[in-house]
């Protein structure tokens, strides 16, 4: 698989009140940003347990991206 | 807080670049900033290539890498300190990254490394407690290669039970990696040392 | 803002002008007129498709006139309510009857070109005032160039360019030719302090932002100098001055020095100003900021007119400094900076405290006309999982990129999904109705919407899950329009795949959603004020007002606290023992609090000796005014101070000059400003020293007019009306010679007489005199808050005030829901702003006690006592002390969430060694889940590939 065609499987984890309130923001703004990452919401970025970012790899992503 | 240090320290320590996670701060006024970030680490992500791509670990030697990851940061005895460092951090009320880093490191590093090299057997447990079943279940209705990797952890671990007894053999154990052990973490540890010199 | 347009309770009226306004305080009548929107406001969806077809260009006014935008626009997308209006003035069917291409392209067929303003009367029980304020005119700004040079801004504009949702996306460019400005040059006090334009007053807040906006110019260009000129910086707000330190240490340069004016120089603007030695210099700049003063409301004589009420001198509403709120009528109070210039944290104290005693004056009205729903009887769930996935096109919104049939099918294939479809609304009024149906059709227990925003439309959904029987939990939202068809525009394939991802995560974790019960906990209707000076009795007072017990514990034999001499302190005691639902403890403190917000236990001890009682109180919630008390620093600015009766503080003075030195004032007085405080012995500006020193300064030389005064400064901080005082002293003949920190003045005693020496920077020398007296401005100190803030477990700044829950937003609240703070326990302040305080305070406890109950949010943390091995590590992590220890039937610890405090950020769950601390709604098994659906997108991509 060459470099350009290769698209990595992120998971983020975004704030309700931080994070995701910006992507939804970077929405209404119609921002364009790649399509890879897959969020999950939480309440707050303190809710991220080192287990869930573990298993994030475990289950196969490329990269883990933490909001708050 | 310190969460993003210890998740640094388990990828460090299994071989993973550290790089691959990332702990930003946006408001919600922060739009710009947020497509910045998630831009910016896709395109990291992209250049350091799949999981394992450019670390060079294997496919199954690094999904066992991951799976002894994810036991550490569940055992209960990383858990212990991972809380305590939290603690301690709130009380001297310092909240600068390398502080935090620095202290991490110093109280962590050991119980990871422990964790990593001999608790599978006591980290397992305590970790697939809550989340044995879903993955049991999840894992049955996908049926392919990879549940077979992930099921055999999940399978090998105590009953609720049996935990408590199991524990204190646990234990005893840590103190002297069995041979089963020692094999698969001795690239994480050539890793670590290489990185030292 | 949003919560205000989400409670059924308010009506919120935009486009509204008031008409008239007659009648008496309980029983007003209020003509209003509601200018049409042109946009049925329940229909539309906010979706932004007729601003992109509208043909007509027009000024951004939101933003400031930097930018362009289109007749049929929302000012900013968190608007409330969230919906588009037509610009009359520009549209053109409205101008010139043509066009009208948004209405076919409005999916939801929300444009109403019909409407007509609509008047309506409200019958009213009291008022509230809070126009805001007006515009510096702008021929005031034309001295420095403003309009001439395009690169000459004020510093509304200059937030607009800083502001991401601004003209450049959070670019700083000139207008002129969009270079970013290197250089960049703020002036202060333009159209405040300025008899120019008759606008004599301080407007308190230009000084704090202009640092704020320096400092945010500075994060996005970390190379731009940036420059403040200024005549005092006043910074006398909580913790201001350490923003003011931050920003000098980043680089902001502060120059002391009046701007004569900018002129257009090339490229560039040339900014001449003279310091203090009465040299002139000029600068180049690219950029300047003018730090524009808050005028009057443009259309305050209007109001005044039509309510009746009294404007002060400078047209803004005249109030008391004993009753800071109201208007001269009575039933109309005022709030924000119609009534003063004041900041937010300001406004929003005025704002809580103003409908605190409209409440209480309206009291026996109180539970008429609110609206409370009711819902039908949750009905029992089986053990059988039954999701319906509902997949919204929101117009083209999402239908355009994202294959919408193609997620929906998707779906259908998924585990547990036993119905699923597609909507082109999903949040119109009519697919709530098809919601309900379907889910009793389908016997649905669980509801994935891919659609929009849960943070915006959660509530919605909820609220017809409700309807339908269910609990509201059982429902999880997918947002494929604001983070996937919106930001993939152009990538519809990877955006279906995105949606598809994200629908098969969310049905995983709908799995595995249980019913949260909807908690409530009754409320102990009575309440415990912690200090007896003129804040705790205002707010014991206004406690019961609202009809509310309360309990006043006083540390002291009396009550009064700092201003027992006032008449007004007086009158209110008399008030105090008067009031039958006041109880009073004098000689009295706090022991131990037990409990949570609604449910507190206290223990007091009141009396003397051998006479000390304990009492054990109930209450439902706190006020702490535990109030400040005069600083005595032993050394200021490094000179050692015998206090005597040449030496004295300004409290000493004011005393003496009250009492037997009313007749008699000294030939010569030495002031000393910031004795003690801003850096000396304490870190931080008490706020009030220069008013009092300034009103001293005058009283001496009322008395005795020969009277020499000189006052060394470091920056006269007479903020607000109170800079009327310091333009009359400085007239009246009051010296003020500032004084800088490396050339401190020196006070020292020589045998019985006085000598200070100081640098003066007018005359560019030493100068040495032997005054009569010194008085000292020495600050104030918190009263005892460390012990208060480990009884009750609320944190205290480094300089040990109390920290309020939010500085804007939350501002008398702490962060331990159920206790309030007001005063001097929560900065140094003067009487009219602690009284604004207190009155906030009581308003805000008020709530609980009205309500009688305290709802929780069902997400919640919840401990498995089972596997909690009672560590205590997140009693100890949990910043809310929402979670406590107790013995289980084996007497071994376990943790216990207390849910009335808990906040539901996961700190403790994400830290508990043995996972027995899930969160409602974000349970470990449904996060888990969702992580491993995740994982089934990269293999099922993997094997794609293969």
């Amino acid at each position: 698989m060459s470099k350009e065609e290769y698209n990595p499987k992120i998971l983020g984890f975004l704030c309700n009140w931080c994070c995701y309130a910006a992507a939804d923001a970077a929405g209404v703004s119609r921002y364009q940003y790649p399509p890879n990452l897959r969020t999950i919401r939480v309440m707050c970025t303190g809710r991220v347990d080192p287990a869930f970012v573990l298993r994030g790899f475990v289950e196969g992503a490329d990269g883990i991206f933490t909001g708050g | 807080m310190g969460m993003n240090a210890l998740v640094f320290n388990v990828l460090k320590e299994i071989g993973i670049n550290p790089d691959r996670f990332s702990l930003q701060w946006a408001s919600a006024a922060e739009a710009p900033r947020f497509v910045k970030l998630i831009t910016e680490f896709t395109g990291k992500v992209k250049e350091l290539g799949p999981l394992g791509e450019s670390e060079g670990i294997g496919a199954d030697e690094l999904q066992t890498k991951l799976e002894k990851g994810l036991a550490a940061v569940s055992s209960r005895k990383v858990r212990m300190v991972f809380g305590n460092t939290a603690k301690t951090i709130r009380k001297e009320g310092i909240f600068t990254p390398e502080y935090i880093n620095g202290i991490i490191e110093e109280k962590l590093n050991k119980a990871i490394v422990g964790a990593l090299s001999a608790e599978v057997e006591e980290g397992k447990p305590a970790a697939s407690e809550k989340k044995g079943p879903p993955a049991k279940q999840d894992a049955e209705t996908k049926g392919a290669q990879k549940t077979a990797t992930k099921t055999k952890p999940a399978s090998k671990k105590p009953a609720g039970k049996a935990r408590k007894k199991a524990e204190p053999a646990a234990k005893k154990k840590a103190p002297t990696p069995k041979k089963k052990t020692a094999a698969k973490k001795s690239p994480a540890k050539k890793k670590t040392t290489a990185k030292k010199k | 803002m949003v919560e205000a347009g989400r409670s059924p309770n308010i009506e919120i009226l935009t486009n509204a002008d008031l008409l008239s306004l007659k009648g008496k305080a309980g029983n007003f009548k209020a003509d209003i007129v509601q200018r049409p929107r042109y946009i049925i406001a329940d229909d539309c969806t906010a979706c932004g498709l007729c601003t992109t077809y509208c043909p007509r260009h027009q000024v951004d006014d939101y933003n400031e006139g930097l930018n362009i935008t289109r007749p049929i626009h929302i000012d900013y997308p968190q608007a409330v309510p969230a919906t588009y209006y037509i610009d009359p003035r520009s549209c053109l069917h409205l101008t010139h009857e043509t066009c009208q291409i948004c209405v076919p392209v409005c999916q939801s067929k929300a444009i109403d070109f019909s409407q007509k303003p609509e008047e309506r009367t409200l019958e009213v029980g009291a008022v509230i005032m809070s126009p805001g304020f007006g515009r510096i005119p702008e021929d005031t700004l034309a001295k420095y160039s403003f309009g001439k040079h395009p690169d000459v801004v004020t510093s509304i504009e200059f937030e607009r360019l800083l502001n991401p949702s601004g003209p450049f996306t959070g670019e700083v460019r000139c207008l002129s030719d969009n270079r970013h400005p290197h250089k960049i040059a703020f002036i202060q006090c333009v159209g405040s302090r300025d008899i120019g334009c008759d606008n004599g007053y301080c407007s308190s807040v230009c000084c704090m932002y202009a640092i704020k906006e320096a400092m945010v110019a500075k994060e996005h260009d970390p190379d731009a100098e940036i420059t403040i000129y200024y005549m005092d910086i006043r910074t006398q707000g909580k913790e201001f001055d350490a923003a003011q330190k931050r920003a000098e240490d980043k680089g902001i340069k502060f120059v002391r020095a009046k701007v004569a004016d900018v002129m257009p120089w090339g490229n560039h603007l040339r900014l001449t100003y003279s310091t203090l030695d009465g040299t002139h210099s000029f600068k180049p700049f690219d950029m300047v900021v003018l730090s524009v003063g808050l005028e009057s409301p443009p259309d305050a004589d209007k109001l005044a007119d039509m309510a009746g009420f009294k404007l002060n001198k400078y047209n803004f509403c005249d109030t008391d400094t004993f009753a800071p709120l109201a208007t001269s009528k009575e039933g109309i109070y005022v709030a924000g900076a119609f009534n003063g210039p004041m900041d937010i944290p300001e406004s929003v104290t005025q704002s809580s405290g103003a409908a605190g005693i409209a409440s209480g004056l309206i009291k026996k009205q109180r539970g008429r006309g609110i609206i409370h729903k009711s819902y039908p009887d949750e009905k029992e769930l089986g053990d059988e999982v039954r999701i319906g996935v509902f997949v919204c096109h929101c117009g083209i919104n999402i239908g355009s990129v994202v294959d919408v049939p193609d997620v929906s099918n998707y779906a259908g294939d998924m585990d547990g999904v036993v119905y699923y479809t597609e909507s082109l609304y999903s949040c119109s009024q009519d697919a709530q109705e098809v919601l309900k149906e379907k889910i009793k059709e389908h016997d649905l227990n669980r509801v994935v919407i891919a659609a929009c925003s849960p943070r915006t439309h959660e509530p919605l959904f909820q609220e017809t899950l409700k309807d339908a029987g269910l609990n509201r939990s059982l429902f999880e939202m997918v947002n494929i329009r604001d983070q996937c068809s919106w930001v993939h525009a152009n990538e519809p394939g990877a955006a279906t795949d995105k949606s598809k991802d994200l629908v098969r995560m969310a049905v995983a974790k709908a799995r595995h959603i249980q019913p949260l019960p909807e908690q409530t906990v009754p409320v102990n209707k009575t309440g415990l004020v912690i200090g007896g000076g003129i804040g705790g009795m205002t707010a014991a007072l206004n406690l019961a007002d609202q009809g509310f017990n309360c309990s006043l514990v006083e540390k002291q034999d009396s009550l009064g606290g700092n201003f027992k001499t006032l008449s007004h302190t007086k009158k209110l005691i008399d008030l105090v023992k008067k009031n039958k639902l006041v109880t009073v403890y004098t000689d009295a403190q706090l022991q131990q609090t037990n409990g949570f917000v609604g449910n507190f236990t206290s223990i007091i001890t009141s009396g003397k000796g051998a006479k000390v009682k304990e009492y054990t109180l109930d209450h439902g919630v706190i006020i702490i005014a535990t109030g400040a008390r005069e600083h005595r620093p032993e050394t200021v600015l490094g000179n050692t101070i015998k206090y005597s009766k040449k030496v004295v503080t300004q409290s000493e003075l004011a005393e003496q000059l009250e009492g037997k030195g009313k007749n008699r004032a000294p030939d010569s007085i030495v002031m000393v400003q910031c004795a003690g405080s801003r850096g000396d012995d304490l870190n931080y500006c008490s706020k009030t020293c220069c008013t009092t020193a300034v009103q001293n300064a005058l009283r001496v030389k009322e008395i005795n007019p020969d009277s020499q005064v000189i006052m060394l400064y470091r920056d006269i901080r007479t903020y607000g009306y109170a800079e009327d005082l310091y333009q009359d002293a400085r007239q009246k003949g009051v010296l003020f010679i500032p004084y800088e920190l490396n050339n401190k003045p020196v006070i020292a005693e020589k045998g019985s007489k006085l000598s200070v020496s100081y640098f003066d920077p007018i005359l560019q020398d030493d100068v040495s005199m032997s005054p009569q007296m010194v008085a000292l401005s020495v600050g104030m100190v918190p009263e005892e808050t460390d012990t208060l803030s480990k009884l009750l477990k609320v944190p205290v700044t480094a300089d040990s005030f109390f920290l309020e829950a939010h500085v804007k937003l939350r501002p008398v609240e702490l962060p331990v829901d159920g206790v309030y703070v007001c005063g001097l326990a929560h900065s140094p302040k003067p009487i009219n702003e602690i009284i604004v305080q207190a009155q906030a305070a009581s308003a805000k406890s008020a709530m609980p006690l009205v309500k009688g109950y305290v709802t929780v949010d069902p997400i919640v943390s919840n401990v498995d006592k089972d596997i909690c091995i009672g560590c205590k590590l997140c009693t100890s992590l949990c910043p809310y002390q929402a979670i406590q220890m107790v013995k289980d039937e084996n007497n071994r610890p376990k943790a216990e969430t207390i849910v009335a405090s808990c906040k539901a950020c996961g700190i403790c769950a994400s830290h508990c060694p043995t996972f027995a601390i899930s969160m409602g709604g974000f349970t470990n098994e449904q996060l888990n889940s969702q992580i491993q659906a995740f994982g089934q997108a990269v293999m099922e991509k993997e094997t794609e590939a293969a």
